[in-house]
């Protein structure tokens, strides 16, 4: 596990930029922490470093969108961010029932889901990856990468 | 014209029958999914079936028919149809595609025209339920859990998109600050409630781009700044008149930007009707603040805010937005329907 201080908007925007390189098509990314802890503006960052030109809002109350990534991330094999947010879900099913759960690990895109901790059978996913964020002092985040 | 309307683009199914004569609503019946529902058909179900809309759209299509034609035959509410219309997006999937397929089928066995309606303008069209008809242009401010945007509506099925929220919707503000607060989902009508008994100008919250010259709103600021004050004031939030000056002051910073930004795009687009729409048109301080602005600074401009009953997510509003465009004979072809799971209203 690597333990990250970032410590500005700035600092977190670069450390998405080369989180970003690191995906390849299939993977899925957790995000765990609390409400404000910086888990939406992460993603917009890593959005627009696929390449992503739509303002990407919080899907909280939609529960998932697909964005398109740009022309270089496609290069990488990944054609598509799809952004969950598992916040109003209560019941793991209803990733099934809601369809959501077949945007998981596919071939061409790439998963992330906020509060991932409500989803615990995430952990079986091989290859899945968590970034937990915890508020430090002032503006201050702490992220954990596992 | 006769209209079944079907709604199923997110949490609710929901059903409904419209009668329109010349503009005007003369008969209308609604069905939305309930508890209450499930229980008179299969006993009580678990919140996860219960938001399973292939499980709850037969028993809300079963009790609108028994409401029409007083009999559990569907073909007899085939006869009172004259149009299908249906939520065709934005939303989720496989959500949107229950009601999509739910839509198709019975266009195809009734050999009746069938119309995919946008969500947000089925909001929009919540405030002419009444029959009042607005004057062109219009300005409408769509605020609801997962939306927050302003629109320019030239005429009917006209639209420009001003504006639209960057990051969190207003809904979404008030339920998250709500749940910093420790009050449960969904905490909008909490943090109202809550309001009434405080002090508006107790904390100077931010409010996010309010003078900025574009018509987009950002609130996940306003959110992390509660945040950071309600941690810094931990020990008093078991005071419930600090609780309720929290809850006024982050009320009305979220109100002032929607309304100031409305005023003004409304002034730069020379309106001549403001309209209210979505989940939060519920919000009784929105509300107020909104027409009492759009009579003291807007002269002359009409104000329309939706009757409470039909500001949250339902199949009437679908039904009274398909009726619009049936008279522009704007029909789908039921072979071709597909979902839209992104489509934006008024985006060039």
């Amino acid at each position: 596990m690597k333990k990250i201080s970032i410590k500005n908007l700035k600092e977190l925007k670069a450390f998405a930029v080369k989180f970003a390189t690191t995906l390849k098509g299939g993977d899925v990314v957790g995000l765990v922490g609390d409400l404000g802890a910086g888990k939406t503006t992460f993603t917009q960052y890593l959005a627009k470093a696929l390449g992503v030109k739509k303002d990407v809002k919080s899907p909280t109350f939609i529960i998932m969108q697909i964005l398109e990534t740009g022309t270089a991330a496609k290069k990488n094999g990944i054609n598509h961010l799809c952004h969950i947010d598992a916040y109003r879900i209560e019941d793991e099913e209803e990733l099934r029932l809601r369809g959501i759960e077949e945007y998981l690990q596919k071939k061409d895109t790439v998963a992330l889901i906020e509060w991932a901790d409500r989803v615990p059978s995430l952990h079986r996913v091989p290859g899945y990856k968590e970034i937990t964020f915890t508020f430090g002092k002032g503006e201050e985040r702490i992220l954990r990468v596992q | 014209m006769r209209i079944l309307g079907i709604e199923t683009s997110c949490d609710d199914s929901s059903a409904a029958f419209l009668e329109v004569r010349r503009d005007r609503v003369v008969r209308l019946e609604q069905v939305v999914a309930t508890q209450a529902i499930h229980a008179k058909y299969g006993g009580v179900v678990p919140e996860v079936a219960a938001r399973e809309h292939s499980f709850t759209m037969p028993l809300v299509l079963d009790e609108l028919t028994k409401k029409i034609t007083g009999s559990q035959d569907g073909r007899k509410l085939g006869e009172q149809v004259d149009l299908i219309a249906v939520t065709a997006g934005p939303g989720l999937v496989t959500s949107l595609k229950v009601g999509i397929d739910t839509a198709v089928s019975l266009a195809a066995a009734w050999n009746k025209k069938i119309i995919g309606v946008n969500h947000i303008e089925g909001h929009i069209y919540s405030n002419l339920i009444t029959g009042e008809q607005p004057k062109f242009p219009a300005l409408v401010l769509v605020v609801s859990g997962g939306h927050t945007e302003l629109l320019l509506m030239r005429d009917h099925g006209k639209y420009k998109l001003l504006g639209a929220t960057r990051d969190d919707a207003a809904g979404e503000a008030f339920d998250k600050t709500a749940k910093l607060m420790g009050l449960s989902y969904p905490g909008g009508p909490q943090i109202s409630k809550l309001a009434m008994n405080g002090n508006v100008a107790a904390y100077d919250f931010p409010r996010p781009m309010i003078r900025d010259p574009h018509f987009d709103f950002s609130f996940a600021g306003l959110k992390t700044a509660v945040r950071y004050f309600l941690r810094d004031n931990e020990a008093k939030l078991k005071d419930e008149q600090f609780k309720a000056d929290v809850a006024a002051s982050t009320e009305q910073a979220i109100v002032d930007v929607l309304v100031a930004k409305t005023i003004r795009a409304a002034k730069q687009s020379k309106v001549k009707t403001v309209m209210l729409a979505g989940g939060v048109a519920a919000n009784r301080k929105l509300r107020e603040t909104l027409a009492a602005a759009v009579a003291e600074k807007l002269p002359g401009v009409k104000f329309f805010e939706p009757s409470l009953k039909y500001c949250t997510d339902n199949a009437a509003m679908i039904a009274l937005a398909g009726y619009y465009q049936a008279k522009r004979r704007n029909f789908d072809d039921y072979k071709k329907m597909d979902v839209k799971i992104g489509w934006e209203l008024g985006r060039t």
